[in-house]
This record gives C-alpha cells, structure tokens and sequence, in this order.
C-alpha cells in the first residue's frame, strides 16, 4: 500500500521538478552556439554624427566613411572632438569610427566578415593569414586595390616589401599601416642600468651579466631582494619567442630557404641554444616563473611597478612605459636596443614590415569611384597639414611651437586624443618623415635611430609573402606544438630528447606539408 | 478549463466534424490544453529546433562571403580532419575524464549535501547555509579563476604557507596531476550548493508521515534517511543524472579555458577548448560545427542508454 503511494508521490514530484527545471533551463540557456553563423555581430556604429544638416548651398558634401579598427588605446574619443573635426574638415569627409580593444579584435573580425554587414573600412589585426581573411579574398569580398595605388602620390611611397608581404595571390587586399620591419626592442631601466654600474649591452652574454646584476644588486636601492631581470609573457603571447634570441645566434627567422627547400628554424641548432638561453633566464630566476601564465597587463604591471628591470616590446611603447614608471619612480630613466651580437655575428629578426591592412569590402564600397575617395582620404592623412597634427597633435593643447620647432607638452594626452584613435590605427604611410620636426625626447629620435640601423641587419622570413593552405587551416593546432614544447623546455619539464620528439611531431603531423607547400607557392609565385 | 468542460459538453454528441478520427476528438477535448502549450512549443521551435539547420554547416566548406546556399558541401571532411587529427583521441580523453569525473564527483556530493541541508532542523540555520552556499554560484569564472592563481600560484598563499613549515614548492597550476583535483574543486566550491535545489524541492516533498510512521517503529535518523528520505527522490536523482549526461561533454569551457596553460594543455585541453583555439578563433566555423555535432551525438547516445538503463530497472526516465 505505502508502496504504490510512495510512487505516485514519486511521479508528481518528478514532473513537477522537470517543470521548474525547463524554466531554469531557459533562464540560463546562454550556451553560446556561435556555429549557427553571424550572430553576435555588432552593426554599425549608431550614428552619432549630428552634423549631416541638408546643406544645400556647398557645392560638395562631406563625404561619409564608416570604419572599423582596432584600438589599442585607453578611452574611445567623442566623435565631436577638435581633432577629429579638424580631419574631417581637411579631407571634407564625415568619419562614424566602430572602435574594438585590440585583444578582441581578432575575434571580432571573423564574425564581422561572417556576417557581411560590413562597414567601408575594415582593419585587419596582425598579419592578414587568418584563414577567414584568405577565403574571402578568393571570393573577392575585399577590393584589390593594387591598380590604384600608383594615383595617390603619398600611397604610392610604400615599399613594395610591404605590399608583397600582405599579398594574396598577386592581388592587394587592403592598405597596409606601414611601421618599421625590425621594430622588437629590450626595453630596460637605465637609470639600473647606471645604479649597477654597467652599460648597455651589446651581446648576449653581457645582457645576461645586466638581467643577473638586476636581481642581485638590488637596483631599486630598496634594501630587499624583490628585483628580477626581465618581465617576460608566455611563448606564443607576449614574447620574446625562443626565436628572438635563436636569430641572434644565427638561426633563420622562422623558415629559410636552403636549394630550394623550406627548412624550420626549429631544426637548426641555434634554436634550441636560443632555448637554452632561456632555460638558464628561468633556472637563475631572471625571469618571472609563473611566465607562462602572464597576460599582457601582469607583465607590463611587473615593469612598471619596478620588479622587473627589462620588458620586451617595440621600440615606438619605450615612450609611454618611461611615463607609467615614472608615475611611482620619478626619476626613472627608460631605454631600449634591438640587437644582441653573438660571436655569429649580429641579426634582427624582421616582421611583415606593416600592422594588419585596412580593407574595402565590396558591398558597402559599392563604386570604384567611392573607393578612389577612400583612398585619398588615407591619401591625405599622409599630408604635410595632416601629417602635424596626427604626430603633434592640436598646436596649444598637446604640443607648442618653440623657436619654429614642435615640442610636445602634454604626451599623455596626445596619446589618448591623437595617437590611439586616429594615428595608430588610420595612417597607412609612416609620417615620420613627412612631420615638421620638432624637439623630442630622446628616446623617440633612438627608435628612429634604432628601427634605422636594424634594416642593416634584419632577417626576413621568407615565408611571410607566401600562402600555405595547410598553415591556414591547421597553423594555429600546429604552432601549439612547439610552443608548448617550448615552455616545457625553458621549465625544465621535459629534456633535450623529448623536445626533439616534439619537433618530429611538428614536422609528421603536418609541418612537411607546410614546408612543401611554401616550396611550391615560392617556385610558382 | 471550466468553459474548456463546457465546450467539449456542447460539441461531442452531434458535432461530428471529425467523426472518423477518435484521435481528433480527443484533440478537441483538450484544445485548452494545447492552448496553454503553445508558448512552450513556439519557445522549442524557434530557439532549439530552428537554429539547427546550422549543423549542415559542418558538411559544407563554409565560407561566409558565400553563405550557406552557395558554399561547397564537402561531406565528411571535417569530420575527418577531427578523427585524424593528431590531438584527437588526447582531446577525447581529458573530455571524457573530466566528464566522468563531474559524474562520479560532483554529483553525488550534491546529493549528500542536499542530504545533509534536509536534516537540519533550525529554520534560520538551514537558510542560512543555504545562501552561503549558493553565492559562490553567482560569481564568474573569471573571479573563481582569480582566487584560484592567487592561492595556487607558484608565489600564492598556498605556497607560501608550504614554505613557512619547510615544504617545498608545488606547481599547482602547471602540474598535469593537479590540473583535474583543481577544476573538480572549483566545480563543487562554485556549484555545490547550486546543484542542491532542484534535490531539495524534491526533498520537501516526501510525504511526513512516513517519517512519523517509521519514528513510531523505532528507525534511528540514518535508517530514515536510508530508507525513506533516499527512496523517495531516487526518481528525482535518476532524472538529473539521465539530463546531465546529456551534457556530457559540454564542460564549462571558461572555467578550463581560463586554467589553460603549456604546461598542463596536455591533460587540460578539451574539446571546447579547442574549438575555440583552432575553429572560431580561425574563423573555420565549419569545422567548429563538425566537433560541436560530434559532441552533441554523443550526448544523444549517452542519454538514450541511460534513459533504456533507468526503464529497465523500473524507473520512469525521461521518455
């Protein structure tokens, strides 16, 4: 009796839980099924531009660009602010700007590409390999812009290097935003540097010496051991990769080309000593060891606040790091160099020579005549009047005029109004050597002293100009292979000879496909 | 459902509109029924059955420029790509453990703490508990993976309370025998209590004079809670158990994705990782479709031999 009651007791509960189950279930049903195509993308930027009054009377409107880039900066600008009305007014056009933190830019674009709804000026992020921008440059999503370049006198300066680098089957997708090739710099506290009573170095041995004096010298005069030598992020993050130092000792950049035949640089032996460079930084406690795990801000956080006495980076943030030190430590003196000599000899390894392409996607480019405004847009930022403010700012508020000479007042400013959301991510050419001149810190006429002296240097990838279909579909799954192999080297995890058999790994699950196809492209293109 | 009775009155006896279809009938009878389901049905429509004409994404080369019409179909391809992947059977093993493990781990600790939360008497104490276990539920991952550097990082408050009594350093976070034990732990700090509610409900139901009855007989506490209390929610338990397979393999991928590292990647990465990493990082959203198939067809599987399991030996499953 008590049995049979027991369970129809049983089954109302049971429903009655299914019920409230459903309901919690829908509530929380946020699983992400991103594979049922574009759907998280953003439209376009709600129009915040106030300014399209119907006004007859000009005989030119202003003509309306829609973009979307990446930004590497802190606070996304008013679209009203004084400088991007000054360019507006310059190039007589009308700018509605979609800004995207850098670090999900990447994430963003394949979605935004997926979803075809596409702003006039898309920006790609890092070199333009990905497999989602390869495809729709077979499909002629994007215009190739190669047959015009030659009409715009500023664009037209671009180093063919550069275009044939980002070049997809002989065709230019997009506009590279040129920068130096050889821009990777050990940035480090000089004033350490001179508390330690060493100078800067020139080879590698001597950079150890600097990193080792760094922790054991106590260069912060604090009394305590709570220095290191060098903020470093994980392999495949923030750098320097195993290649970096690999380079240094002769190793070819990435690939090199040996009769014909792509050969890695993860079989030469400069790479594994590159390693073991590392390994020796990790086992004297050089550097962080929780390295792996480090994202960006952890790691730049470390350089800041004074634990670590180096940072790698580029040489144009060496500026901006002096200022963030200098916020706690008022006296602090930042500095930085490229190259590291061996009894090889000395080596940089070069880049793409450009940072990511912006492209003209088709559907909301619809003329070729729209595309030829585009491009004098970016034609005339490259301008000598647009080419002073995007490097000196508004004259009055972030720079002044010395004896006939620009001075910077307020950098901070500058970067935040100017360089983040207008420099860095729309200029294609690099206006260095446009700008007016003016007095600057030091430390900006080094970069351009140093970016200078690396192209004597520079090791390219040969590599770079070419497609590997196998690279694009099963790059990433494959990079991850030596990556990993590589941290568990420089942590002590597994040995020379476990290490090699990762390598072998590398090369049969598809690597050989990779090198081949890179001999085929290279013997065809 | 009173006008429903009525209506149902005035139409059966000479209505006949369907007068061959008994089934119909029937339908006309519990018309209000059907009403009140609609929203329901429309929900599982449009938001589950609609969206899965993506899967045929995964047979397709799909190449958003071209869209789902006019991309190739290319059949088992990425299907392929995943069984010949090199990781593959690596990525099948840390999801299956990890998987096996929420199972056999964590649910039963619900279980036992829905148990125990059902035996306390005072009322305050009971809510209070409960609460306190329910937050960390509310928290991300993000902050759960925070906590979890800063007590297990190689300088966190673990390790240093290991150096001051003489014990070596332990790499928590890098260790590949860590890695499992640590989102287990997460998993039944964060959602313990979470997973308890649903056992409560039932808990509450249990009729009391059971209870009484055996109190009568002389049954100590731990008798009741064995032959009464557990009984009469086994059904509750089997349910949760047969839709939770369903979810197999869906492990939280914030929470691995967040303790991903070189070093323990290779008994961390789990399909969803990876998916992430190689599919929609890469924009291959075709192959990204092709593993989540894989993935949901298992699921399938796993619930139909759980739920012909649980009919076999008497319960009442899920269909």
């Amino acid at each position: 009796m008590v049995r049979t009651k027991l369970g129809k007791k049983r089954g109302q509960v049971s429903i009655s839980i299914l019920l409230a189950m459903t309901l919690i279930g829908s509530g929380c049903s946020s699983t992400n099924t991103p594979t049922t195509g574009g759907t998280t993308n953003d439209p376009p930027a709600p129009s915040t531009n106030t300014e399209q009054k119907p006004d007859v009377t000009e005989p030119e409107q202003p003509f309306k660009i829609t973009m979307s880039l990446n930004f590497d900066g802190k606070d996304i600008p008013k679209p009203d602010n004084p400088v991007q009305k000054a360019i507006e007014e310059y190039t007589n056009t009308s700018l509605e700007l979609q800004y995207t933190p850098g670090a999900q830019y990447q994430d963003k674009l394949s979605v935004l590409i997926a979803s075809g709804d596409m702003p006039m000026v898309v920006a790609s992020y890092g070199a333009p390999k990905q497999s989602y921008l390869l495809s729709a440059f077979k499909n002629d999503v994007f215009w190739d812009i190669s047959p015009y370049i030659q009409e715009f006198p500023n664009l037209s300066k671009l180093n063919d290097t550069i275009f044939e680098n980002v070049a997809y089957d002989g065709k230019v997708y997009g506009l590279p935003r040129e920068r130096p090739i050889a821009r990777n710099a050990f940035i480090y506290r000089a004033d350490w540097l001179a508390k330690v009573g060493l100078e800067e170095p020139k080879t590698l041995e001597e950079f150890y010496t600097m990193l080792k004096a760094f922790k054991e010298q106590d260069p912060d005069g604090n009394g305590k051991d709570d220095t290191y030598g060098m903020s470093m992020g994980a392999i495949g993050g923030s750098g320097p990769e195993p290649q970096a130092y690999a380079v240094f000792m002769g190793a070819p950049n990435v690939w090199s080309v040996e009769d014909g035949s792509f050969v890695r640089d993860v079989f030469k032996p400069e790479y594994l000593e590159g390693l073991k460079f590392q390994k020796r930084l990790y086992d004297e406690q050089l550097i962080h060891p929780d390295f792996s795990i480090m994202d960006r801000p952890q790691m730049e956080g470390e350089f800041e606040n004074s634990k670590a006495g180096v940072i790698y980076n580029t040489t144009n943030v060496a500026l901006s790091y002096e200022a963030r030190v200098m916020a706690t430590v008022p006296d602090a003196k930042v500095s930085f160099f490229s190259i590291l000599g061996t009894d090889k000899g000395e080596f940089v390894a070069g880049a793409m020579g450009s940072n990511g392409i912006l492209m003209f996607p088709k559907t909301s480019v619809k003329t070729e005549d729209d595309l030829k405004r585009i491009l004098t847009y970016f034609d005339q930022l490259a301008d000598q009047e647009m080419a002073d403010l995007l490097s000196w700012g508004i004259e009055g508020e972030h720079s002044k005029i010395v004896d006939g000479k620009y001075e910077m007042v307020d950098q901070e400013a500058f970067d935040n109004e100017v360089g983040f959301p207008y420099k860095w991510p729309m200029r294609a050419v690099d206006l260095e050597p446009i700008k007016t001149e003016g007095n600057v810190n030091p430390l900006l006429l080094k970069e351009l002293e140093v970016t200078e002296n690396n192209k004597n240097y520079v090791v390219n990838n040969p590599a770079n100009p070419l497609i590997s279909d196998t690279f694009t579909e099963r790059g990433v799954e494959l990079e991850q292979i030596i990556k990993d192999a590589d941290v568990k080297f420089v942590m002590g995890r597994i040995d020379e000879a476990q290490w090699k058999k990762e390598m072998d790994k590398w090369w049969s699950s598809g690597g050989e496909t990779i090198a081949k196809e890179y001999e085929a492209a290279l013997a065809g293109g | 459902m009173k006008t429903g009775a009525i209506a149902v009155e005035k139409g059966t006896p000479g209505k006949a509109p369907f007068p061959s279809s008994s089934l119909r009938k029937r339908a006309w009878k519990a018309r209000w029924y059907y009403v009140f389901m609609i929203p329901g049905i429309l929900y599982f429509l449009i938001f589950k059955i609609a969206p899965m004409w993506g899967v045929l994404m995964s047979f397709q080369d799909y190449q958003p420029s071209l869209g789902m019409l006019k991309s190739d179909w290319v059949g088992f391809k990425h299907f392929e790509r995943l069984f010949q992947s090199v990781d593959f059977w690596k990525l099948f093993r840390n999801t299956f453990l990890l998987a096996f493990y929420n199972l056999a781990i964590y649910f039963p600790i619900t279980i036992v703490l829905a148990l125990i939360l059902n035996e306390v008497r005072h009322e305050t104490y009971k809510r209070f508990v409960q609460t306190l276990v329910y937050i960390p539920h509310f928290l991300s991952w993000v902050v759960v993976a925070g906590i979890t550097y800063l007590l297990m990082g190689s300088e966190g408050l673990i390790n240093q309370a290991g150096q001051l009594i003489g014990q070596g350093r332990i790499d928590f976070l890098y260790s590949t025998d860590w890695f499992r034990p640590i989102i287990m732990l997460q998993i039944i700090w964060k959602d313990g209590g979470w997973g308890t509610i649903i056992l409560l409900a039932a808990l509450a139901g249990v009729n009391m004079s059971l209870y009484e009855a055996a109190k009568i007989d002389g049954a100590s506490r731990m008798r009741m809670m064995w032959h009464i209390t557990l009984p009469s929610i086994r059904s509750v338990i089997i349910i949760l158990l047969i839709l939770r397979l369903g979810n197999f393999m869906d492990l939280g991928f914030e929470q691995i994705y967040l303790m991903l590292n070189p070093l323990n990647r290779e008994v961390g990465e789990v399909f969803d990782t990876y998916v992430f990493r190689v599919g929609i990082q890469q924009g291959q959203f075709s192959y990204s479709a092709a593993v989540g198939l894989f993935k949901s067809v298992i699921g399938l599987v796993l619930v139909w031999l759980a739920n012909k399991l649980a009919k076999k030996f008497g319960e009442e499953g899920i269909y």
